[in-house]
């Protein structure tokens, strides 16, 4: 495969997202807002619990579980769920179809230079925001490497997921209903909500074996739990890449069945 | 008069229409009904999560809290319903196809709103009755006639709120051409109306209550209902609160229209 054009879907998107400017500044500041929110939900949480303490795990921590998951959805967050669906119900993906160019691959790198773009204007003040609302200290140099990679399967596992949410309009013809249901699921079952350590242990225990956990809760806890190091952070790196190999093998079947069913009107 | 008349008789005609082309995708229209009860089954349950590590939320019990979430759905359900179509503004303004909303004989907004009517957003009714029915027993509230009234106009109320600020982030696409993370940004304080206004301190509780106000989206009208004697003076506020920012919102959106000036094409 060439992959010039793919870079240069990569810097064209990084330049089309730059161009709206005053998108970032509100994308900011309602991460800002959301993570002074969950300061106070989770200070009251506390408040609340017996001995400042829930589950093992006091305010420090769990603000950072929840702060690092806000942080990442900002970073992570894809719309290839919408826009695959409007390219099919619009007809216009018969032109997607007709280029040179794998039509995975290109809504890929689109989202990766709007993933870029993020991950330097909303997903980084928002990680040193919630660490410093915390009032954790920094975390060691070897989570922040290993959050690094945890990171991006994540970016490319919600990308799959999207994806394919998005494919499920060549059998239904319209998919909002998927696309809500899959945005509701992912909130709760990921952690990004509640953190995990807080569900009941049989829940929690099915959870950590579901894609889903691999998006927000294994990197946050990467990044969160100090001193953990690599024997703690390899079991997550470990379930979320097998979930994306499998996810990406499930997306490519599901392509080319759905586009055999495609049908657009002439226009 | 007459022209409220004609409007009720155009959104039942369009009403129809719609409900005509949504059936037309049969299996997802199925497929959303199944998965907002699936969508409400998780988002509660992180509640209940939260619950079984604490007592109470700020002095607020869990019986309470499940009235709030109900009154929340409720308020919500209107919004989804009419207003849906907020969602599509950004890339209507993008591409230049907001401009034949200009060429009909009929209120823009009207006209806008009624294009996509969204069934789905009624599930929310009967969830959100039935929360606050159950809680209701619990907490041992009785429905007198004055309540059952006072309740109704409370979530008219905070309908109009919720509304209201999706419309005023939506209609910030005439200036800013993409106010899709507006939109998402209201929608993520919409979601925290769900907890006590009293766990914010200071500034924030004001800015919660009167610059953004989700408080009066469920907490406020909901102390009303559940412990009207000690519920203070801002929660009988709620109607000024709906009022008033439907109709700042509405303002937005009229001087957003007129000065939008097309994409040229």
């Amino acid at each position: 495969m060439r992959r010039k054009p793919y870079l240069g879907t990569i810097r064209n998107e990084i330049q089309s997202s730059l161009a709206y400017r005053g998108h970032f500044l509100f994308s900011l500041a309602g991460t800002v807002i959301y993570l002074i929110i969950a300061y106070f939900l989770w200070k009251a949480i506390f408040a609340a619990s017996t001995g400042g303490n829930i589950g093992g795990v006091g305010f420090e921590r769990a603000y950072l579980y929840v702060g690092i998951s806000m942080s990442l959805a900002g970073i992570i967050q894809t719309s290839v769920d919408w826009s695959l669906s409007r390219l099919v119900t619009s007809g216009d993906i018969f032109r997607s179809l007709c280029r040179p160019q794998d039509l995975m691959a290109t809504l890929f790198a689109e989202s990766v230079g709007d993933g870029l773009v993020n991950c330097a204007v909303v997903g980084l003040p928002a990680l040193v925001l919630s660490f410093a609302l915390s009032g954790a200290g920094l975390p060691d140099l070897i989570n922040v490497i290993l959050f690094i990679p945890a990171v991006a399967i994540a970016f490319f596992l919600n990308f799959l997921i999207d994806f394919m949410t998005g494919l499920s309009v060549f059998a239904l013809q319209s998919s909002r209903g998927v696309m809500n249901a899959k945005d509701s699921a992912i909130l709760v079952l990921s952690g990004a909500l509640v953190p995990l350590p807080f569900y009941p242990p049989g829940v929690r225990a099915v959870l950590e074996w579901l894609p889903f956990q691999a998006l927000y809760n294994a990197p946050a806890r990467i990044l969160a739990d100090g001193g953990a190091g690599l024997a703690d952070a390899l079991p997550f790196l470990a379930r979320e890449a097998a979930w994306a190999v499998l996810f990406f093998i499930l997306a490519r079947i599901l392509l080319s069945a759905g586009q055999h069913k495609l049908v657009v009107n002439g226009g | 008069m007459t022209s409220i008349r004609r409007y009720g008789r155009l959104y039942r005609l369009l009403f129809a229409q719609f409900l005509k082309s949504r059936m037309s995708y049969r299996t997802d229209f199925l497929v959303s009904l199944v998965f907002m009860l699936l969508w409400f089954l998780p988002s509660f349950f992180s509640v209940v999560v939260l619950f079984a590590n604490i007592p109470s939320l700020a002095g607020w019990s869990l019986e309470e809290l499940v009235f709030v979430y109900g009154f929340y759905m409720m308020a919500m359900a209107p919004n989804g319903l009419f207003f849906q179509n907020v969602w599509q503004l950004p890339t209507q303004i993008r591409n230049g196809g907001f401009i034949k909303y200009y060429f009909r004989p009929l209120n823009m907004l009207f006209y806008y709103m009624s294009e996509i009517i969204d069934i789905n957003s009624l599930n929310g009714i009967p969830l959100g009755a039935g929360l606050m029915i159950w809680a209701s027993i619990k907490l041992g509230i009785v429905w007198t006639a004055t309540r059952i009234v006072g309740t109704l106009v409370l979530l008219a109320s905070a309908s109009l709120v919720v509304c209201a600020m999706m419309l005023a982030a939506a209609s910030t696409a005439f200036w800013l051409t993409n106010s899709h993370s507006l939109l998402n940004l209201a929608s993520r304080f919409r979601e925290n109306a769900r907890y006590p206004m009293t766990i914010f301190k200071g500034g924030f509780r004001f800015a919660f209550s009167v610059l953004v106000p989700i408080g009066f989206i469920a907490f406020y009208p909901s102390q009303l209902i559940i412990h009207p004697e000690g519920a203070g003076i801002l929660p009988w506020l709620t109607p000024v609160a709906g009022l008033v920012s439907f109709g700042l919102a509405c303002l937005v959106w009229t001087m957003g229209a007129r000065k939008w000036s097309g994409t040229g094409t």
